[in-house]
């Protein structure tokens, strides 16, 4: 009980917060180092940079940030199952160039938003059925990145295309400097790790990210989970590539070319362990205002772009490098069988109840 | 036959060529525990995996009756590989495994009703801890508590008590009882003989897919009931002792050695060619002392010596480098790459040897592993066979096996080489130990199987709380003795 790390929610605050899973709080105790990070980098940031501080920054920061917050969550919940999506990119391209069709789709500019979601559900759900059928979750989201970005191309050619302005005016819309897609990512982040912790199929995320062959034999229901898994990263890709179009005002194939790194930055940074079935969907927030706040200094200095792929491909190994050093705390599965944390004096192998032992010991 | 809990008539099921189960037939009443035996791959598991519905029988028919309550699962299944998402607390594993019940999960509820059934086991397991922090012990009773959190009609219990202490064993029998007191029907598989006469009503013996003999325990003695699931006398169960020969040189050593405040001071010689047991209690320290002879511990202080040089066995890599085998307690977790064939799990530490110009040759280790499961009757349907298809038995002989095949081979340290594995599988892996030490090789036996120890080791050192407590010679020890010394009691003499 002495180790706060492992036993946080003693039977006192238990109280509080009873109403969530015990795994889904520790998993935000571990993760509370990460949190002060992007603070310390914004403080730094706005001492530094005057113009770091300024409205319009803050509001071009926040967008920025919608998208990467978006498409991550999908892509965390993916490899909480134990999988990747390296489709998220070119399905955030399908998205814009599906929502760029309001002039010749039914329902107009509306409809293109919803038929631009479906485009991603569908995408997604044809991963899930692939890896269902046995091909490894790397290869066909990889093979349907290939395909869709294709696909997209070539619907992008359809002269009678435009970027709808009138939706994008009415979606990029700022409360202050507060644009509406930064507030409905940190809510779709907030629903989506509280049905991930909460629900039944959520747990069944984390269980089957975790061990997928005991979960196969305990008869989980394996199939829905898998499409509902990558249906839904599919789907937050589309919306995630909406969120980028309201930033750029341009409806282009290759507008997610960055999406697949970053999501899997994201979601590596927050602690998310790449075998499944460890970290929490909220540490997406921590990570992704690191990568948001770099991306915004490298443009307020005005260094080279390029700059920001180095940086996020540095990061993503430091991060790696950093969680193996502090190995216990993100506790890799192949860790486990080492020490019972919760009695941290005691022998790692004593199989033995020490009563047993005293016992024995009285009895003489 | 309808009031029976579970009838089995006349029920088969063959892989391929090979018939798993032929022929049984069996029923057991409500309340009822029946003690399922017979010697590893006759057949228990493809019979328990019927009765369970995860295969379906050639021919022949199973049919177990409605659970009383009319909900829950019929039958419930303690495999022995635990079914335990470690990643997930004790509560969160029992609420994934319920069936049906609203989308999302109420926490409170599942944390109350998660602590009656831990409650009603009789054990204290704190209902948040997550699981990959518990100990081998604990988790099995957990599993035990994910069975029985709704009464089924029959539960299978394969090898409950392998990682058990025995108090635990207590708490497993006690609900046991309460179980079969209400009405389920128990089918109980264990190597420990004492724990199946304690338990059980009936027995079934299964010997190569078929049933033996089918019948009230009380009718069996433990030397009949053996005699009845190996087939032929078990006398020679250990093998003879080599004639002690005084001049054996001291292949390894311990000098002083101290790991935190599991080891103190242990100072100790273990010669070539014989068997060297290191007995005691669970947890006194001994498990502490064979990693640090396998490298996989280091000591805070003191030396250890080969051939009398100091050596620093920094890992597992440079221990078998210097001629040191070890085999783990949990071979699932320690010792096996489960998804990889025979072949493979055979030629692992031994490959580099072997294959000299870093080749495999394919001719070659055929060869090398088909003599391997020869010599120890590994039953494998081929060399290619992945490892978790064994059964614990033969994956055990595997391990054994590996070392066997490596030629630097100076000391092998065993810990609880036979944990989970039946009599006649016992026999040969016995054999092939005393083999070894006639080859030269220290054999270190860590065990808390007394029988196992007296039976096989040629001397026998004692711990008590991670110290030596004395020194006995095999030959005329007795149990008495080694508990004497092993509770913390003085050198008797």
């Amino acid at each position: 009980m002495s180790n706060f790390a492992t036993q946080p929610f003693a039977a006192p605050e238990r109280r509080a917060l009873g109403f969530l899973s015990t795994t889904a709080l520790r998993s935000i105790v571990h993760a509370r180092f990460l949190w002060a990070v992007p603070v310390v980098v914004i403080v730094i940031a706005a001492v530094v940079l005057p113009s770091f501080r300024s409205p319009i920054s803050v509001n071009s920061l926040l967008a920025t940030l919608a998208p990467i917050v978006i498409i991550a969550i999908g892509q965390a919940i993916v490899v909480m199952y134990g999988g990747i999506d390296l489709s998220v990119g070119a399905v955030a391209g399908l998205g814009t160039v599906v929502l760029a069709l309001g002039p010749v789709v039914p329902g107009g500019a509306g409809g293109a938003l919803v038929f631009s979601v479906i485009a991603g559900l569908v995408v997604g759900v044809l991963n899930g059925l692939g890896v269902l059928a046995g091909i490894n979750p790397l290869l066909m989201t990889f093979a349907m990145a290939g395909v869709v970005q294709g696909t997209a191309l070539l619907l992008q050619s359809n002269p009678e295309s435009a970027a709808p302005m009138a939706l994008i005016d009415v979606v990029g819309t700022s409360i202050g400097p507060v644009p509406v897609l930064a507030i409905v990512a940190v809510l779709l982040l907030f629903a989506a790790w509280f049905w991930l912790s909460q629900s039944r199929t959520g747990r069944v995320v984390q269980a089957a990210g975790f061990d997928g062959r005991i979960a196969g034999r305990l008869g989980f229901p394996i199939r829905r989970t898998t499409i509902a898994v990558y249906g839904l990263s599919g789907a937050l890709s589309a919306l995630g590539g909406l969120a980028i179009v309201a930033r750029t005002y341009t409806a282009d194939a290759l507008v997610g070319a960055s999406s697949v790194i970053d999501s899997i930055a994201t979601v590596l940074v927050a602690g998310i362990v790449i075998t499944g079935g460890v970290g929490s969907l909220l540490s997406i927030l921590p990570a992704a205002v690191i990568i948001a706040v770099v991306g915004q200094i490298i443009t307020l200095t005005g260094t080279d772009a390029y700059y920001q792929t180095i940086f996020k491909g540095v990061l993503l190994v430091a991060a790696m490098g950093i969680y193996q050093l502090a190995g216990r705390k993100i506790r890799m599965p192949w860790r486990l069988s080492k020490p019972a944390i919760d009695r941290p004096g005691q022998d790692k192998r004593a199989r033995t109840e020490k009563p047993a032992v005293a016992q024995k010991d009285a009895d003489r | 036959m309808s009031e029976q809990a579970v009838t089995c008539s006349r029920v088969s099921k063959s892989f391929g060529a090979t018939r798993a189960v032929s022929d049984i037939d069996f029923f057991i009443s409500p309340g009822e525990v029946l003690a399922l035996v017979g010697e590893n791959g006759a057949g228990k598991s493809t019979l328990m995996n019927m009765l369970s519905g995860g295969l379906a029988p050639d021919t022949g028919s199973i049919t177990v009756a409605p659970p009383s309550g009319g909900h829950g699962r019929a039958v419930a299944m303690v495999h022995q590989e635990l079914s335990l998402f470690d990643n997930l607390t004790v509560a969160e594993n029992l609420e994934l495994d319920r069936t049906g019940g609203r989308a999302f999960v109420s926490e409170r509820q599942s944390r109350e009703a998660v602590r009656r059934t831990l409650d009603g086991l009789g054990v204290s397991i704190d209902v948040d801890a997550t699981v990959g922090d518990l100990t081998v012990g604990q988790r099995q009773l957990v599993e035990v508590a994910k069975a029985i959190a709704v009464p089924p009609s029959l539960l299978i219990l394969d090898e409950p008590t392998s990682s058990l202490e025995a108090p635990q064993v207590e708490l497993l029998f006690a609900a046991v009882r309460a179980l079969s007191a209400a009405g389920t029907a128990v089918i109980f598989v264990s190597h420990r003989m004492e724990e199946l006469f304690e338990l059980c009503d009936r027995v079934l013996v299964m010997r190569d897919g078929k049933q033996i003999e089918f019948g009230d325990m009380a009718g069996y003695t433990r030397h009949s009931l053996v005699e009845a699931m190996v087939g032929r006398e078990t006398t020679t169960f250990y093998p003879d002792r080599a004639l002690k020969s005084l001049d054996a040189t001291t292949e390894i050593s311990l000098d002083n050695v101290s790991v935190g405040s599991a080891l103190t001071d242990v100072t100790l010689d273990f010669p070539a060619g014989s068997i060297t047991a290191i007995a005691g209690l669970d947890g006194h320290g001994q498990s502490e002392l064979a990693e640090v002879l396998a490298g996989a511990l280091k000591p805070t202080s003191g030396t250890v010596r080969m051939r009398g040089d100091a050596v620093r066995l920094a890992s597992p890599r440079v221990a078998v480098r210097r001629g040191i085998g070890y085999i783990a307690p949990n071979r699932r977790l320690d010792g096996l790459l489960l998804d990889k064939s025979v072949s493979l799990n055979t030629t692992l530490a031994a490959a580099p040897r072997l294959f000299r110009s870093g080749i495999v040759s394919s001719a070659k280790e055929r060869e090398t592993v088909a003599g391997v499961v020869s010599r120890l009757a590994v039953k494998t349907s081929s060399l290619f066979q992945p490892i978790i298809e064994l059964s614990g038995g033969n994956q055990q002989k595997v391990l054994i096996g590996r070392w066997l095949i490596y030629d630097k081979l100076q000391v092998l340290v065993l810990n609880d080489p036979t944990r989970g594995v039946d009599v006649g599988s016992r026999a040969q892996i016995y054999t092939v130990i005393r083999d070894l030490a006639e080859r030269g090789v220290a054999v270190v036996l860590v065990s808390t199987d007394l029988q196992e120890i007296l039976g096989l080791a040629d001397e026998i050192y004692v711990m008590y709380s991670g110290r030596i407590t004395g020194r006995l010679d095999a030959e005329g020890a007795s149990e008495s003795a080694v508990m004497h010394l092993a509770t913390g009691g003085e050198h008797l003499v």
